[in-house]
């Protein structure tokens, strides 16, 4: 798997951020990249040496589709979009996500009580 | 789900460089759409140009990376997969060898078997055009058929046919080749016009025969054989017009074979070929010629069996006397004449054995992968947790299975090779004799075909009960959901393991209590301390006179020697085929069962065999040509013609059939029976005695006899080689216990009975190891359980029935498939049998109780285990 250079995003929870991005409307590779940023408010800043095999992982497993398509200033890019067992993935993964960060959260604030 | 993994495979490949360059154009515009950004925030185009490169890293690293991910399922794929396989099949080198010896033995029995099947039955005949060959032979009306013609028949269906291009006949024999001093027996052809078109060769050199050569009275010409050419003739290439010798005759040479000349393929006579004249007389109703004929190019399948039809009933209209209704004409392949039907239902049945052989062992490492796979199980739910799907782990479970097989299959093949040596030692008479068993393409491609299967059976055997379960659910200690799964397909497995063995063993114990009786028959004459010399072929110079008196002379000297108690002459020996003749009573002409058994015996024979004489006088030496002809006769021909009167001072006719006389006129005579022979198996242990007529040799000897001797000194056989070389040195004698003749009689259901034998105890074998794996596997699954029951008080007892219950359960389906299996299939083995049915149920209660001690000692070992299990240590487990 890729290497998370950098460390920005927690290791294995790039997919899910993806997925979720993807969630609104399909998306190339760049305007994933900007949206993760400016939804994190600059919190998340994502490798692109590790968005691209994210993305073809996510391809490969039938997650997310991809086909080419010109863009708002006319240029040739590859968008990305969720497929139907894609969401159902997202909605399962966030599901765990919550579970995890609440435990995680409660742990923390016990520490620190 | 296999085609579309393949399909990936080779879409990953052809499509590589299309993906290359589809990344590339993603990645020039992500790195673009970055350096633009730069620029808007104020950076210079260079430096922006350099930032966005920079945040993209190395662009071989990003192709790397992304082409890895890009073909997660596929790529890490075959070759990283197989090299998984090995990693850990190596981690686990005990199994490994276990599994690969056990398939190989499979798949090296079946090869093996295949390639006698595919040499035997399959491959076709080593000429040009084999489709196009054929066989003329003819189907009796009482049932029955035989691939051969009378003289009569052959000429007819020459002459008469549309459907062929050429129809000939041939004969195999043997001559003496060269001058008198320096001649060798060689084998080669007689053959007719048509022959060589018929089989699609030609000569190398010279040409075929002329028409006047094939006349009867015609010059005397021989083609020669590559072989005989090079070895004899020192490959002479002015050899065409020279004269050479055959059996003392002038031959002139005018044809040389070609070097792949073989014919018929079964064996070499390829030596020489001379003309044959057949004498077409009606009257001979002998079925002594082998018809081939070659069917014209493209000639459909419906106008070939018209053309046949239309023979027939020509023949049955002109000729009704010799074809009564219902007989007629018919093809038959090379395979079909070369190979009777009993021989053929062996092949298949052998073929069909070892199959079971190979399922139970492909069921058997099936159910070591099962209990490996739930060792793995931890392996497989971290894998699954670091992405791999469910397809993805099938994919490597599918890979090991083939990694698995393909090394069985690799020494299976040697194992095959192997086999056929030891299977064309062992089965002298299984097949015909020379037949070729070479590995061919078929045979590699039913070896590679096999190697799939089984691979395929293996992977998702391990893979499917991984499939079904939720993989995601493994790490957190639902491993119940794929233990369920995987215990359902251990049971299945041991449920075809025990049917597949039972078949075997039912097969085998008939085969086995079949061949105890055969052995045990009293074949009426006492074999022991007899010795059959057999003379060879006389030199060209001897006649018929002169043969007469070396054979007195040699019974002379024979009987000279210490020892002998008795010695005598006879055409063949009992279980070897004789020759049979029409003979009937005058007096009931109605009573003729067309030919029986005639032999042509010195004074002695019957003394020699060991065989009583019932009453009357054996021969003597006042029974010689000229004297009143006599004959003795044995029980059954008495019993037919007499109904057990006395027959000793009533006559009988030789050579009248079916109101006619079939013998020259000097020969047409009653001849008076002056003794009555004990019956003796002479057509094999398992057939009854047929009526059997002796007759004095001096009244009608022909042909060189053979001499039986009966003496108890050890060194008999080489004396008695020594003394015929003494007497004609030119002679080649062979000689050969009478006992190990019996025994070779039964050569072929003894080793029938002796391979499925093996097959049933390797089946057997493996069965018990499949039960015990699985009752082994279920006491260690559920051993907290046991131990927690007998924590709570549960009988130790109980606790074993309990483990071992579903698996016996298992063990008593499969049972009763297996022998609804047999049952159903039962009469393929009828043909086989000796003085047993083939649903004898004392057999197949020997099966059950076999199978059942098997089970038994198979599963006592878990069971046990599982009841001596200690509560307190089971209960800290984990």
């Amino acid at each position: 798997m890729g290497d998370d250079r950098g460390g920005e995003v927690i290791k294995g929870t790039l997919e899910m951020i993806v997925l979720e991005v993807l969630q609104r409307e399909p998306m190339h590779g760049w305007g994933i990249t900007e949206r993760i940023e400016r939804r994190s408010d600059g919190l998340l800043s994502i490798n692109q040496g590790s968005l691209y095999p994210a993305l073809y992982r996510l391809v490969a497993r039938g997650w997310v589709s991809s086909e080419w398509r010109i863009t708002e200033n006319n240029r040739r890019a590859r968008y990305y979009a969720l497929t139907r067992s894609g969401r159902r993935q997202l909605s399962s993964e966030r599901a765990q996500w919550e579970k995890l960060s609440r435990g995680v959260n409660l742990i923390l604030s016990g520490a620190r009580a | 789900m296999l085609r579309a993994w393949w399909s990936r495979v080779r879409g990953s490949l052809r499509r590589g460089d299309a993906l290359e360059r589809e990344m590339d154009r993603e990645m020039e515009f992500h790195v673009e759409m970055a350096t633009q950004r730069n620029m808007e925030r104020g950076m210079s185009p260079e430096s922006a140009r350099r930032q966005a490169n920079l945040a993209f890293g190395s662009a071989d690293g990003f192709r790397e990376a992304a082409r890895e991910a890009q073909r997660a399922r596929v790529a890490e794929n075959v070759m990283s997969d197989i090299r998984f396989a090995l990693r850990s099949l190596r981690r686990s080198p005990s199994f490994t060898v276990a599994a690969v010896l056990t398939v190989a033995l499979g798949i090296g029995a079946s090869t093996a078997m295949f390639t006698v099947v595919n040499g035997v039955l399959l491959r076709p005949l080593p000429i040009p055009q084999p489709e196009d060959f054929t066989y003329v032979g003819w189907v009796w009306a009482g049932g029955g058929e035989i691939p051969a013609l009378t003289a009569f028949q052959y000429e007819f269906v020459r002459d008469r046919n549309r459907a062929f291009e050429a129809v000939a006949t041939y004969r195999t024999q043997e001559a003496f080749l060269g001058d008198e001093s320096a001649a060798q027996r060689v084998r080669g052809l007689r053959v007719t016009r048509g022959f060589f078109r018929t089989i699609g060769f030609s000569p190398r050199l010279g040409r075929t025969f002329e028409a006047r050569e094939l006349e009867a009275g015609g010059p005397a010409v021989v083609i020669l054989g590559d072989h005989v050419w090079r070895t004899r003739f020192g490959a002479d290439p002015g050899i065409l017009g020279r004269q050479i010798r055959l059996d003392g005759e002038p031959h002139t040479v005018v044809g040389l074979l070609p070097p792949e000349f073989r014919f018929p393929p079964a064996v070499d006579n390829t030596g020489y070929v001379v003309p044959l004249v057949v004498r077409a007389d009606p009257a001979d109703e002998g079925h002594n010629s082998d018809v081939i004929g070659r069917i014209r190019r493209g000639t459909a399948e419906a106008a070939r069996a018209a053309d046949l039809s239309a023979l027939s009933s020509a023949f049955r209209a002109a000729y009704p006397s010799l074809a009564p209704e219902g007989e007629s004409f018919r093809l038959f392949t090379h395979s079909e004449a070369f190979v009777d039907s009993d021989r053929r239902t062996l092949l298949w049945v052998l073929f069909g054995a070892v199959s079971l052989v190979l399922l139970i062992a492909c069921a058997n490492t099936a159910t070591l992968l099962l209990v490996r796979a739930s060792t793995r199980q931890h392996e497989i739910a971290v894998r699954a947790s670091i992405g791999a799907g469910p397809v993805r782990i099938l994919q490597q479970l599918l890979t090991e299975g083939l990694v698995l097989s393909l090394m069985a299959a690799m020494l299976g093949v040697l194992f095959s090779i192997v086999a056929i040596r030891s299977f064309l030692a062992g089965a002298p008479t299984a097949l015909p004799a020379g037949a070729d068993l070479g590995i061919d393409m078929r045979v590699l491609a039913y070896a590679t075909a096999v190697c799939i299967v089984t691979g395929l059976i293996f992977g998702l055997a391990a893979g499917v009960p991984a499939y079904r379960t939720r993989l995601q659910s493994a790490l957190v200690g639902g491993t119940r959901g794929a233990m369920a799964g995987r215990t359902r397909m251990r049971e299945t497995l041991v449920f075809i393991e025990t049917a597949a063995a039972v078949v075997l063993l039912s097969g085998a114990t008939l085969l086995t209590a079949s061949f105890a009786r055969l052995i045990r028959v009293d074949p009426g004459f006492d074999a022991d301390r007899v010795v059959a010399v057999r003379l060879g072929r006389l030199p060209p110079e001897y006649d018929a006179a002169r043969r007469e008196l070396l054979v007195d002379r040699l019974l002379e000297r024979v009987r000279a020697l210490p020892g002998v108690e008795h010695a005598a002459a006879a055409p063949s020996l009992p279980l070897e085929r004789g020759l049979n003749f029409p003979v009937d009573i005058a007096e009931r002409p109605e009573l003729w069962i067309g030919a029986v058994e005639l032999r042509f015996v010195s004074p002695e024979y019957l003394a020699t065999l060991g065989v009583p004489l019932r009453g009357g006088r054996d021969f003597n030496d006042a029974d010689v040509a000229g004297a009143e002809p006599v004959a003795i006769v044995n029980e059954a021909f008495a019993r037919h013609f007499w109904d057990d009167a006395p027959p000793v001072g009533r006559t009988i006719r030789i050579g009248h059939f079916r109101d006619s006389w079939r013998v020259p006129p000097e020969r047409q005579h009653h001849t008076r029976v002056i003794g009555v022979a004990a019956d003796m198996r002479e057509l094999g242990l398992d057939r009854p005695a047929r009526p059997t007529v002796l007759l004095p040799r001096p009244q009608a000897g022909e042909g060189t006899p053979l001499l039986l001797v009966r003496g108890a000194s050890p060194a008999l056989l080489n004396t008695l080689l020594a003394e015929v070389t003494a007497e004609e040195p030119q002679l080649a004698p062979e000689v050969e216990r009478l006992s190990a003749i019996v025994s070779r009689s039964v050569a072929e259901p003894r080793f029938r009975t002796l391979l499925i034998a093996a097959f049933a105890a390797f089946a057997l074998l493996l069965a018990g190891i499949g039960i015990y794996g699985v009752i082994a596997a279920v006491v260690q699954q559920r051993q907290r359980e046991i131990g927690l029951r007998l924590a709570l008080g549960a009988r130790r007892s109980g606790v074993a029935l309990a483990v071992a219950r579903r698996c016996l359960a298992n063990v008593a389906a499969g049972t009763l498939a297996g022998l609804l299996v047999f049952w159903a299939t039962r009469r393929v083995l009828s043909t086989m049998l000796y003085d047993i049915a083939p649903g004898d149920p004392r057999v197949l209660t020997v099966t059950v109780a076999a199978l059942a001690l098997v089970a038994a000692c198979a599963s006592w070992i878990p069971a046990r285990r599982a009841a001596h299990i200690d509560p307190a240590t089971s209960l800290r487990l984990e």
